[in-house]
């Protein structure tokens, strides 16, 4: 079977051969990642929860619960309450709203003292 | 037959509105007094900061002017509180002395309003002032002891309508009446003699022993508010017992 045999000359291509089998050019992206490896860890981890509540949301739409409802209860009939009204309840109303606060009415606010004497105010 | 009804109307309104009159005159009279004071202090205020000979007679006439004013509207005050205790048509012989002395001092203020008019000279008006304050003390008191009165007076028109009650109930009882109604009747009577002891000794407290003690207004309505609070929640114990009657007793056997 014909295997094309391909010989690199170039330098630089020998330069980048070397240093992809060294692992020297994937070194930055490395350093990368190790410095943020928590942030992806976070947000693999939220990612992880969020398709789990999704999952867990579509599952619990599929199997929905029997809806609960309560028996019919008979309508209470209340007894209406009589309203026993007495001929005196005016008399009482009377009684209880009285103003007993004095003085009712106040005396009239007049000056005693009238003359063209100077006030001296004390 | 008509003339006869018309006349019983008018002599049974006579009181409410001889009542209605005197509350009028003494809004109208208030309102005089309050304009020209007003103006008396604007004039005596220019006279004071410019002692011209014009200006004294300004003064003096608005002094004048107030002071009638003034005599006025406590004359119509007095006559006012006298028909408010007679509208209610309650005689009660203790008030009987606070009527007269409303009388009194309503011909004093009106007196005075009248020796106003005779005040010439700025002389004559410090006598008169010196004089009015110290007689007119007595005078108003007896409005202090008027208010007081009134209030008294419309306890015992409550006493009398709640006599007027149990008088209606009375023919409406079961004639043979059993232990607990004779009890409650019993309650009522004696509640009402406690009540009418109350306003008995109340009466006693209108007209002070010694006028001449200081008797300040504060001091001499404020404690006589709390005596008026008793009586009034001794009485609507005592309704509230009769319209018990009325309910379980009367209206049941109608």
């Amino acid at each position: 079977m014909f295997s094309p045999k391909i010989e690199i000359n170039n330098p630089q291509a020998l330069e980048l051969i070397e240093k992809i089998k060294s692992g020297e050019l994937f070194l930055p992206i490395k350093n990368f990642f190790i410095r943020f490896k928590w942030i992806f860890i976070s947000v693999g981890v939220f990612i992880v929860l969020l398709i789990a509540f999704s999952i867990g949301k579509s599952i619990f739409q599929q199997n929905p619960d029997d809806l609960f409802i309560p028996p019919e209860i008979e309508n209470v009939q209340l007894s209406p309450t009589k309203t026993i009204k007495s001929d005196f309840d005016a008399l009482r109303t009377n009684i209880k709203t009285y103003n007993t606060e004095l003085p009712d009415p106040i005396m009239p606010p007049v000056d005693n003292k009238i003359d063209l004497e100077e006030t001296i105010i004390y | 037959m008509l003339f006869l009804a018309i006349t019983a109307f008018l002599f049974a309104n006579a009181t409410t509105l001889a009542f209605a009159d005197a509350k009028s005159d003494y809004d109208y009279q208030l309102g005089k007094y309050r304009q020209s004071y007003g103006e008396y202090m604007v004039i005596k205020n220019d006279y004071l900061s410019n002692q011209t000979l014009d200006n004294q007679q300004k003064a003096m006439l608005a002094a004048k002017q107030s002071i009638q004013n003034r005599d006025l509207a406590k004359a119509a005050f007095a006559q006012y509180l006298s028909e408010m205790i007679l509208e209610k048509k309650a005689p009660y012989e203790p008030v009987a002395p606070v009527l007269v002395r409303l009388e009194e001092a309503k011909n004093f203020y009106l007196t005075s309003a009248q020796k106003g008019k005779e005040v010439i000279t700025p002389a004559d008006l410090k006598v008169f002032t010196e004089d009015y304050v110290l007689t007119t003390d007595r005078h108003d008191k007896a409005l202090k002891y008027g208010i007081v009165s009134n209030k008294l007076v419309q306890m015992v028109r409550f006493q009398l309508e709640n006599d007027n009650a149990l008088n209606i109930i009375r023919p409406k009882l079961p004639a043979s009446q059993s232990v607990p109604l004779k009890g409650r009747i019993e309650e009522l009577t004696a509640l009402g003699v406690q009540i009418n002891t109350l306003i008995d000794k109340f009466s006693t407290k209108i007209l002070p022993e010694d006028e001449d003690e200081l008797l300040t207004g504060a001091t001499y309505f404020s404690e006589k508010i709390e005596l008026l609070n008793n009586i009034r929640t001794l009485q609507v114990n005592w309704i509230d017992k009769l319209i018990d009657v009325d309910i379980n007793y009367v209206q049941p056997k109608n």
